[in-house]
């Protein structure tokens, strides 16, 4: 499963949080965990945490929780085209087809701003047939 | 057309350095191109991977600078002619043990050639002699151009061309030189040199490329990025970078002959060269360190019976698959004393071993 705030790195770990009288679960890596203000050392799983002592940041993540539906799982899991996962990606650094990287778009930019700097194409495009 | 490699292995590509001895051995620049639609190589069926091979061939036999070439088909090769493709620079490290279906088209003299299914669907590249790198894109920017009228190239307008690696994306470009940097090296400013490099978006890798390590003193200077900088841009930099780093070789080799330690430095260079002449057998490490200090001495000026042609085509033919393609009817000697004959022999101006 893939961290519900960044869908990019793989989720260590799991939050439990009470959203107006709802139950709303977390799934984070550890990064964005700590970015929450959550240090790794917190418990998944454990006692629910108390929505009202959270601290912003994170009453924020779990605020846009409850309002998030979760996506069918296997329409965000995997490119339609060629079934590949960003799990596959983190596995392999590559990714699956071309039409992966629109399919997640959104980590493709992460990963790209990363790795080259930069998200927009300067250059050459494909001559017109 | 069944490859003579035995033949091919006798003797450098076109491009090879011939009698130029600075520190500046060749340009290569390379595009990665995918097919719209289809999994990439490393996650695609063998069928569609022979698909690709074929849509891609097919197209090549369209393109005029590209009738005379000859295509080949990796799965049909042993382990000796690939070790001697990638020794060629016409396949990558990794891929001379790759399984999938792969195809190579590479037109005589080796100047253009195009790799199928390597990580990519294309991996299409020129090749020129010295800091030719304008001459060397353009004659690829027809062939892209010409591929792209035939093939349908994966690509959206904000992340370019779309390669399996993202490492790749965008003009899908690598532009390098390939350098023989001995001053640097001896005078142990190497690793501060391309560590600045680094910091101007560039890289350093060994002669045969990536996670390979520097042999004979010859590194390969590249851009890092592809995206967010154009082609022309991308080829700016990387050549001024490159003849920075040469006039900072010829500046250092200069030093090391005027200093102190020029005699030590002599005795190196002509005991290396006389250890060419007189070896009866010659690893190859140490073979290309050898050469490489003849090469420096040549540079200097120095009075020294060798040849830099012969230096040069020894950069290719002293490899272990060159070696053993040439001389398949000698399989019983060791490599060493293989490479020893064949550097004795171009040393001493014969043209065969």
């Amino acid at each position: 499963m893939l961290c519900s705030q960044c869908q990019f790195n793989p989720a260590a770990l799991q939050f439990d949080a009470i959203v107006n009288g709802h139950k709303a679960t977390a799934h984070l890596c550890a990064a964005c965990a700590q970015q929450a203000g959550l240090g790794s050392t917190a418990s998944g799983n454990s006692e629910p945490i108390n929505f009202p002592t959270l601290p912003p940041a994170l009453a924020a993540l779990f605020g846009a929780l409850s309002q998030w539906t979760p996506p069918a799982r296997q329409t965000t899991d995997a490119c339609p085209r060629c079934r590949w996962t960003l799990f596959d990606f983190r596995r392999t650094g590559k990714m699956g087809c071309p039409d992966c990287y629109v399919h997640f778009h959104r980590a493709s930019e992460k990963i790209l701003a990363e790795i080259q700097g930069a998200v927009s194409h300067k250059g050459r495009k494909p001559a017109a047939r | 057309m069944k490859a003579d490699f035995a033949r091919w292995a006798a003797a450098p590509p076109s491009w090879a350095a011939g009698h130029d001895i600075g520190p500046v051995l060749s340009t290569r620049v390379r595009i990665a191109r995918n097919l719209a639609g289809l999994p990439f190589p490393h996650n695609a069926s063998s069928r569609l991977q022979s698909s690709v091979i074929h849509q891609v061939f097919d197209a090549s036999r369209e393109i005029a600078r590209l009738t005379r070439a000859q295509t080949l088909s990796l799965n049909d090769l042993g382990p000796l002619q690939r070790g001697f493709l990638m020794e060629r620079q016409l396949i990558s490290h990794q891929h001379a043990r790759a399984e999938r279906e792969c195809g190579l088209i590479v037109v005589p003299g080796e100047i253009l050639s195009v790799m199928v299914n390597e990580e990519d669907h294309i991996r299409a590249a020129a090749f020129r002699t010295g800091v030719s790198l304008d001459e060397a894109w353009s004659d690829l920017a027809m062939l892209d151009e010409e591929l792209s009228g035939r093939l349908t190239f994966a690509f959206v307008p904000d992340f370019g061309f779309e390669t399996a690696c993202p490492t790749n994306m965008g003009t899908g470009l690598r532009v390098s030189c390939l350098m023989h940097l001995p001053a640097l090296v001896l005078s142990n400013q190497i690793g501060a040199v391309l560590e600045g490099l680094s910091r101007h978006g560039l890289t350093a890798r060994g002669f045969y490329g990536e996670g390979t390590s520097a042999v004979g003193d010859l590194f390969q200077i590249s851009n890092a990025r592809t995206l967010g900088v154009s082609e022309s841009q991308i080829i700016r930099n990387v050549e001024k970078a490159v003849r920075q780093v040469a006039a900072i070789e010829t500046k250092e080799s200069a030093e090391l002959a005027a200093g102190n330690d020029r005699r030590a430095l002599e005795d190196r260079v002509y005991r290396a060269l006389g250890t060419l002449q007189q070896a009866r057998l010659l690893e190859y490490v140490e073979g290309m360190r050898l050469l490489s200090l003849v090469r420096l001495g040549l540079r200097l000026g120095w009075p020294l019976e060798a040849r830099a042609d012969a230096l040069n085509d020894l950069v290719f033919l002293a490899q272990p698959s060159h070696l053993r393609l040439r001389t398949a009817r000698d399989g019983g000697s060791p490599e060493a004393a293989l490479r020893a004959e064949t550097v004795r022999g171009r040393l001493n101006g014969r043209a065969g071993n």
